[in-house]
C-alpha cells in the first residue's frame, strides 16, 4: 500500500514539473560533471544528490561518469607493441630510416595501385604494348613467330585430319604438334636461350676483367691514407681505365649471338 | 627516468640515446592518440610513426619554456588531421574489423579484478566509436591524455569557457553511449 503512494507521488511531482519547469533531468544532467568532480556548492550538491535519489536514469549516469574518468586515464597507456620503439629509431636514423620509410611508402603506394578497378584495364594496356614490342617490333627475332602460327592454324589441320585414315590420325596429330611447335616455341626457347647464353657469356668476359678492381682500391686508399694526391690521381686513373676495360668488355658482340645459334638456323630454313 | 628537459637538450644536441629515451617514454601517449583519430591499430602505429618523424625534425623549434606535452599533442593531433584529410582523399583499401582493439595496459595482479578492468575499459573504448569526432577529441585531450583546460584552450583556439561546457558535453555523451553499450555498467 506504502509502495503504491510512493509510486502515485513520484508520478504526481513529475507530472507538476512536466507542466511548470520542464524535466529536471536535463537540469541535474548539466550539473552533473560538476556533481561528479565535486565542484558544485553545498546546496548545488544536496539538490543534484536529492534528484539523483529518485531517478535511476541520471543515477546511472553519474555512476558511469565517476569510474570512466580512470579508465580513459588508463588509455593513455596503451602499448603500440614490442617492435614500435626499433621501427621509430630505425625512421628516424638517417639513411637507414629514410630507405625503410621509402620502401614502406612504395610498398603502401604499390598495393593501392593493385586494388583500383581500373588496374586490371590498365595491366591489360600494358601487357599488350609489351607482346607487341616482343613480336612486332622491326628488330624483334621473333617477329616471324605470330605470322607462322596463323599460317599454320589457316592450314585448318582439323579439316585434314577428316580425310585421314583412322589409324593414321595418331602419326598426323603428332607430326602436326611438331610443326606447330617448330613455328612457336621453339624459336622463343631458342632466343630466350641465345640471350641466356650471350648475358653468362658477357658477364663472364665483364667478370675477367674486375679481377684487378680489389688491388686498384687497395691502391686509392693507400694513397688516401699516405695523403699524396699524385698517387691518388694516378689510382684513379687506374681505376677509371679498368672500369672501362669492364664496359668494353660487357657491351662488345658476342662471338655466337642468338642469330647464329644452330637451333635458329634451322628454322630459318623452314 | 631522467629529467625531460636535459633529455630533450640531448635529443637536440643529436643524443641517439635521449632520442631513444624520449621515444620510449611517450610512445604510448603518441600511439593512444593515434588510435583515437584512426581507430585502427596497424594505421595508428604508421601514424605514430609518422608522428614520430616529425618530432624528430621539428624539436629545434620546440622552445624550452613550453611544456612538453601540449606541444606534442599540438604535433600529434595535426600529422593525425593530416592523415584523416589524406584518407579522404584515398579511401581505405580493407575494413577494418570489428572486434580488433588495442593493447590496453593489464590493471593489477588480481586475475578477476583484472578481467572485470580489462571489460570495463574495451567498453569505454567500443563506447568512444559511438561519440561524435568533435567530443572524442575533446576527451582525448582532456581525459585520456590529461591537458587542462587552459593547453586545451590554447590547442583549439577557443574559449576556456567554451573548453569547459564542451568537454562536460562530451563526458556526458561517452556516459550515455556506455550505458546504451551495456545498460548495467552504471
Amino acid at each position: 500500500m506504502s509502495n503504491m503512494d510512493d509510486t502515485r507521488r513520484e508520478e504526481f511531482i513529475r507530472q507538476v514539473l512536466a507542466r511548470t519547469t520542464g524535466s529536471p533531468c536535463a537540469r541535474a544532467q548539466e550539473r552533473l560533471c560538476a556533481y561528479v568532480d565535486a565542484e558544485l556548492d553545498s546546496i548545488g550538491t544536496d539538490l543534484v544528490r536529492g534528484h539523483l535519489e529518485h531517478c535511476g536514469g541520471c543515477a546511472a549516469l553519474a555512476a558511469t561518469l565517476a569510474t570512466m574518468g580512470g579508465d580513459l586515464a588508463a588509455l593513455a597507456q596503451t602499448h603500440p607493441g614490442e617492435a614500435f620503439a626499433d621501427r621509430v629509431l630505425a625512421a628516424t636514423l638517417p639513411w637507414r630510416g629514410r630507405l625503410a620509410r621509402r620502401w614502406r611508402r612504395f610498398g603502401r603506394d604499390w598495393s593501392q595501385l593493385l586494388l583500383r578497378p581500373r588496374f586490371a584495364w590498365e595491366a591489360a594496356y600494358v601487357g599488350a604494348m609489351i607482346l607487341g614490342l616482343i613480336f612486332g617490333a622491326p628488330a624483334s627475332p621473333l617477329r616471324e613467330v605470330p605470322g607462322r602460327a596463323l599460317t599454320l592454324a589457316a592450314s585448318n589441320p582439323v579439316q585434314a585430319l577428316e580425310k585421314t585414315p583412322l589409324a593414321e590420325v595418331p602419326a598426323a596429330v603428332e607430326r602436326w604438334s611438331a610443326s606447330a611447335w617448330d613455328a612457336t616455341g621453339a624459336p622463343l626457347l631458342a632466343w630466350a636461350g641465345g640471350a641466356r647464353d650471350g648475358l653468362a657469356a658477357r658477364l663472364s668476359r665483364a667478370a675477367g676483367a674486375a679481377a684487378p678492381l680489389p688491388a686498384r682500391g687497395r691502391e686509392l686508399k693507400g694513397a688516401c691514407v699516405r695523403l699524396h694526391p699524385g698517387e691518388a690521381a694516378a689510382a684513379l686513373g687506374r681505376l677509371g681505365s679498368d672500369l672501362r676495360t669492364i664496359w668494353v668488355e660487357f657491351t662488345a658482340p658476342a662471338q655466337q649471338g642468338p642469330a647464329d645459334d644452330p637451333r635458329l638456323a634451322g628454322d630459318n630454313h623452314e | 627516468m631522467a629529467d625531460l628537459a636535459a633529455i630533450l637538450e640531448r635529443c637536440r644536441r643529436g643524443d641517439e640515446l635521449a632520442w631513444e629515451a624520449l621515444v620510449r617514454m611517450y610512445q604510448s601517449r603518441v600511439y593512444s592518440v593515434a588510435l583515437q583519430y584512426v581507430r585502427n591499430p596497424d594505421e595508428a602505429r604508421d601514424l605514430a610513426q609518422d608522428i614520430f618523424v616529425r618530432v624528430y625534425r621539428r624539436l629545434d623549434t620546440f622552445q624550452g619554456h613550453e611544456t612538453f606535452l601540449p606541444w606534442l599533442m599540438r604535433l600529434a593531433r595535426n600529422a593525425s588531421i593530416d592523415h584523416l584529410r589524406r584518407k579522404k582523399a584515398r579511401p581505405p583499401r580493407t575494413d577494418i574489423p570489428v572486434d580488433e582493439g588495442p593493447q590496453i595496459p593489464d590493471p593489477g595482479p588480481d586475475p578477476e579484478q583484472n578481467w572485470m578492468t580489462d571489460r570495463r575499459r574495451r567498453l569505454v573504448y567500443q563506447a568512444l566509436e559511438e561519440v561524435s569526432e568533435a567530443n572524442r577529441e575533446m576527451i582525448l585531450l582532456k581525459e585520456i591524455q590529461g591537458l587542462n583546460l587552459q593547453e586545451i584552450a590554447d590547442l583549439l583556439a577557443v574559449p576556456m569557457g567554451t573548453v569547459k561546457s564542451r568537454s562536460n558535453r562530451a563526458r556526458l555523451e561517452l556516459a550515455r553511449a556506455i550505458l546504451a553499450l551495456d545498460p548495467g555498467a552504471g
